[in-house]
């Protein structure tokens, strides 16, 4: 089942000359180790772009999305697989 | 025509597969990708799916009844329409002319690449690793002589098939093959054929051109060609597609309604987006047609053109509700659908009236607002009431210009 969050999260993540590339986020309280990265894709809303990643710890899927104007980081969903 | 060659690449169970490359838990399995809401149809099915019977278009039911262990898998069409961007992209790094069919197709024109890349199976493999490489996703390739050739071809052999079908085959390939299976001939074409007693593509290329354009008028010309393997269509860039006829958008309502209340708030969020779309263009336009479905399927669109072009949100839907003034409803209402055409350039016209200029000032205010922070941020109070949708990919859209819808 997908829940739906949208919340600020902090993600550790790299910059390559590929573009940015997340590694761990906190969520409950947890750093979550990013074991995957399945899929990456943008999203327009309005004039902002939102970088989307789906992300998997092995057990868990989580949509992160990463603002690049605001430099901001969220969890959009997660999801059980 | 000189002699072209054209691939047509055709991704393999697209949205299925990219929902399958993002959650490793579906891979392998039977998904079915639907709309939001509960009337929706399976949009795509993997071929997990579709070995167990699963076809596009059935509804849920009919998709559980074939496979009881189907995952349905809500549609996300930021993801499918930044994939197409993408790969386009990726092609255009073999040749300039690439056409986007729809959102999973495209044709090359790569006729003169080939002295630079080798031959059309060299560039269509490394489209087909290329593609797998960055999204993990695969396609299957056909080349050809022309786009319907290669497009027959793609289909052949699926998924991550490539077919090259060359100019001297293609009559031998036609011969025996049903009508049916070329582009551009539908149920309806196919079944007034077979009361011709023409049923193959040689059949049909044999036929007297006069006789096909008896029956079925311009296209009976243009159907004699088809079923010779012949089309002189040319691959055309996104820069060099023809402005649209019309700005359109429909919605499957989430339930049946005979309230012209009702019907009414969904045609002002239909004359919204209409005109949104329509003024980001830079267009107006002089005819609106409303379009109306009822439960048992039957269509009707009717038509109202303006004296005046339009393009604000109220005069579309003032004119929409003129329209269904008119219109006895026979039965509740399941599909609705608002286009705009007879299209021209901004009214370059001031408004007289001191009331219209408002108006004009406070459409302009909204979509300002509307295009830095996303559609529907700033809208109409009625609207409010309404659920938010998310929109099918129309086969109309592209990556860029006015057929663009960001989802």
């Amino acid at each position: 089942m997908v829940v739906f969050l949208h919340t600020t999260v902090s993600v550790g993540a790299v910059f390559k000359h590929s573009g940015v590339v997340p590694r761990w986020f906190g969520y409950r309280g947890r750093k979550i180790a990013i074991q995957e990265i399945t899929y990456s894709w943008k999203e327009k809303r309005g004039e902002s772009t939102f970088l989307h990643f789906a992300v998997t710890d092995g057990t868990t899927l989580y949509d992160l999305s990463f603002q690049p104007e605001r430099l901001s980081w969220h969890l959009e969903a997660v999801e059980d697989t | 025509m000189a002699h072209r060659t054209i691939i047509h690449i055709d991704m393999d169970a697209f949205f299925a597969s990219v929902e399958q490359q993002c959650n490793p838990g579906l891979r392998g399995k039977p998904i079915g990708v639907v709309g939001r809401g509960g009337r929706t149809v399976v949009t795509t099915a993997s071929y997990e799916a579709r070995a167990r019977g699963v076809k596009t278009g059935m509804n849920k039911v009919e998709a559980k009844r074939c496979c009881p262990d189907i995952i349905f898998v809500e549609t996300n069409n930021a993801r499918y329409t930044d994939t197409c961007a993408q790969f386009v992209c990726l092609c255009r790094q073999f040749t300039p002319l690439v056409e986007v069919f729809s959102v999973d197709e495209v044709f090359l024109d790569v006729t003169g690449s080939l002295r630079l890349f080798g031959s059309a199976q060299a560039i269509a493999r490394q489209i087909q690793q290329k593609i797998f490489h960055t999204f993990g996703l695969t396609c299957s390739a056909g080349i050809g002589p022309n786009k319907l050739i290669a497009k027959l071809g793609s289909g052949l052999h699926k998924p991550n098939g490539l077919v090259e079908i060359p100019r001297g085959a293609v009559p031998e390939l036609l011969e025996n093959l049903p009508v049916g299976a070329l582009c551009g001939i539908g149920r309806k074409t196919e079944q007034k054929l077979a009361q011709m007693g023409i049923t193959t593509c040689g059949r049909l290329g044999r036929t007297d051109p006069g006789v096909l354009r008896q029956r079925f008028g311009i296209i009976g010309e243009l159907l004699f060609h088809m079923g010779r393997g012949e089309d002189d269509g040319p691959v055309v860039p996104l820069e060099e597609t023809p402005a649209p006829k019309s700005v359109g958008h429909s919605m499957t309502l989430k339930r049946d309604i005979t309230c012209r209340g009702l019907i009414a708030f969904h045609l002002l969020r239909l004359s919204e987006m209409v005109g949104r779309r329509t003024r980001n263009s830079g267009f107006s336009g002089k005819t609106v047609a409303l379009t109306i479905r009822y439960k048992d399927f039957s269509t009707f669109t009717k038509r109202r053109s303006v004296s005046a072009p339009i393009r604000e949100t109220r005069d579309i839907y003032h004119a929409a509700k003129n329209i269904l003034s008119s219109i006895r409803l026979d039965q509740a209402v399941r599909l609705l659908g608002l286009s705009l055409s007879n299209l021209v350039g901004e009214p370059r016209q001031l408004p007289l009236f001191p009331d219209a200029q408002r108006r004009r000032d406070v459409t302009r205010a909204m979509d300002a607002v509307n295009n830095k922070f996303g559609d529907f941020t700033l809208t109409w109070a009625n609207l409010r009431l309404l659920e938010e949708r998310a929109g099918i990919i129309s086969p109309a859209w592209r990556p860029d210009g006015v057929r663009k819808i960001v989802f």
